[in-house]
């Protein structure tokens, strides 16, 4: 009687323990099912994740990763993410060009992976035509050339040499009228352009172009400011902004786009590579360099109410220059990405 | 007589016990069978759904536009894909609901095949539900089955997918047999699209 109970319970014992053991493992493998497909799902997320801070990065200028990319080398991103590991590369497709990249993100998530390999065209927002170094839609205008000023629309690199492409030169001064056109006349002798030195073409509106612009804007110099500093380079140019009127010196520089809700004075040496807004609604507003040798290299539009001022003293250049244009429309800020392949 | 009472009463025990167990042993294997389906149902959600996956996110990778979704209805889909980076190759992808599975007891329960290229596979034979929701690039719904040229406006892809156990674990149920079931839904925006 003592061995059948002791048989009975320990075949009891075994039978429960069987089932017992079955039922857990099943629970636990829909835990690791679930905890399987949340580990690919967070390596997704993370490479995800991954192509997003390598375009912010591009974004804010980061120059860790512009730097090698205009040198058409590979830039690296790496870091932990929700918990996980991210390696992104960046790099100008092949052969090299600015509007198109290969993103590679190869994220880790405990022992899940994920890999995307993107290439995505990247192209500047609509982006103000000029057709002259010169751009003036206001009328009538005032203008004047005083001392030894210039204004070249010949295409000039921003090393300062004349670009030997000469089918790319523009005109000296846009205005929106024969009228205007009589009052810049007496200073031709200071202003070149090909084909025309003065040419009555309606200067483009950049209106549509100014919201966007101070949206996107790095630096907004304070009314009145006299700003003397060195904004921006020729890989990371900027957008600045002054909502009222700013004075450019010393021995500074700026590269990119500078917007001017009001006057704007250039002098000193100051160097202002890229295209120059000056913009007034209501009172009238002024563009001029006073002494020293400041020069312009890219653009300027002036768009005001009738009167506003134009006005160039001492040895100031205003010299048309495709390449810093080209410049200030590539800011990274004013790129649209699209997919071309995005492979996972 | 005192003797026979404990036998007696051993035995009324034996027999409570011998009850309980088997009580608990019926119960610990139906829920053991419950357990085993489900895992079983769950894995083959989550293989489909990386299936899924696998072949959505690819959508239109490296093939000419338009036409890359040559097939938009509510339970079938085909699209063009370069599945796996192979340079100018183009491989055409296409899943369908198909019929009844006459061999299970659960009534609802249709086969999902899976053709890739002119390979067709069944990837699952426990399928109630697989719908498909197309959107265009404002997140409007597009009637299905989109049809033409506004088939190239789809910019985004839901899918409802339903898998029930072919057989129930509880038949004595009011209202009819109870099966187990899992559910995966999820909109895709194929990046190439």
């Amino acid at each position: 009687m003592g061995r059948l109970a002791l048989v009975i319970v320990l075949g009891l014992s075994l039978t429960v323990g069987i089932v017992g053991y079955t039922l857990n493992r099943s629970k636990t493998g829909l835990i690791e099912n679930v905890s399987g497909f949340d580990k690919y799902t967070n390596a997704r997320n993370i490479a995800h994740t991954g192509v997003n801070m390598i375009l912010r990065r591009l974004d804010r200028n980061d120059t860790s990763i512009i730097g090698p990319l205009t040198r058409s080398q590979t830039a690296w991103l790496y870091t932990n993410v929700m918990s996980g590991l991210c390696t992104v590369s960046v790099k100008l497709s092949s052969p090299p060009a600015l509007d198109t990249i290969d993103i590679q993100s190869k994220s880790k998530f405990i022992d899940s992976a994920y890999t995307m390999k993107l290439r995505l065209f990247r192209a500047p927002v609509p982006f103000p035509g000029v057709n002259a170094a010169v751009n003036l839609s206001s009328s009538p205008i005032s203008f004047n050339m005083n001392g030894n000023p210039s204004i070249d629309g010949k295409n000039w690199d921003m090393n300062g040499s004349l670009n030997p492409d000469r089918t790319s030169d523009t005109n000296g001064v846009a205005v929106v009228s024969a009228a205007e056109s009589l009052t810049v006349a007496p200073y031709s002798s200071k202003i070149a352009g090909d084909p025309k030195k003065i040419t009555t073409q309606t200067p483009p509106d950049p209106g549509p172009y100014i919201p966007q612009y101070i949206a996107a804007a790095d630096i907004t110099f304070p009314d009145g400011s006299s700003n003397n500093g060195i904004y921006g380079s020729a890989a990371a140019p900027l957008i600045g902004y002054v909502d009222g009127n700013a004075k450019f010196a010393g021995n500074g520089s700026f590269y990119g786009i500078l917007v001017v809700h009001g006057s704007l004075e250039f002098n000193g040496t100051f160097d202002m590579y890229g295209l120059v807004i000056a913009y007034g609604e209501e009172s009238t507003i002024s563009f001029s360099t006073s002494a020293g040798t400041p020069a312009i290299w890219g653009a300027v539009i002036e768009t005001g109410p009738p009167g506003t001022n134009f006005t160039m003293k001492g040895t100031a250049d205003v010299r048309f220059s495709k390449q810093a244009l080209h410049m200030a429309q590539f800011i990274n800020k004013l790129q649209v990405y699209r997919v071309l392949r995005w492979y996972e | 007589m005192a003797v026979l009472m404990d036998i007696v009463g051993a035995l009324v025990m034996v027999g409570m016990l011998i009850l309980m167990v088997m009580g608990i042993n019926i119960n610990m294997s139906q829920e053991t069978y419950k357990g085993l389906t489900e895992l079983n149902l769950h894995s083959q959600s989550i293989q489909l759904s990386r299936i899924f996956e696998f072949d959505l996110y690819k959508m239109g990778y490296a093939v000419s536009k338009p036409g890359i979704i040559a097939i938009a209805e509510t339970a079938r889909i085909k699209f063009y894909s370069n599945l796996f980076n192979i340079p100018g190759r183009r491989d055409s992808v296409e899943y369908n609901l198909g019929t009844m599975v006459p061999s299970s007891t659960n009534p609802r329960d249709r086969a999902l095949y899976r053709f890739e290229n002119t390979t067709q596979v069944f990837i699952n034979f426990s399928v109630t539900r697989f719908k498909l929701s197309y959107y265009n690039g404002n997140d409007s719904l597009l009637g299905a089955p989109v049809t033409g040229s506004l088939r190239d406006s789809i910019k985004s892809v839901r899918i409802y997918l339903t898998l029930e156990s072919p057989e129930p674990f509880d038949t004595s149920r009011t209202g009819g047999p109870s099966y187990i079931s899992t559910f995966y839904q999820k909109l895709i925006y194929p990046r190439n699209l």
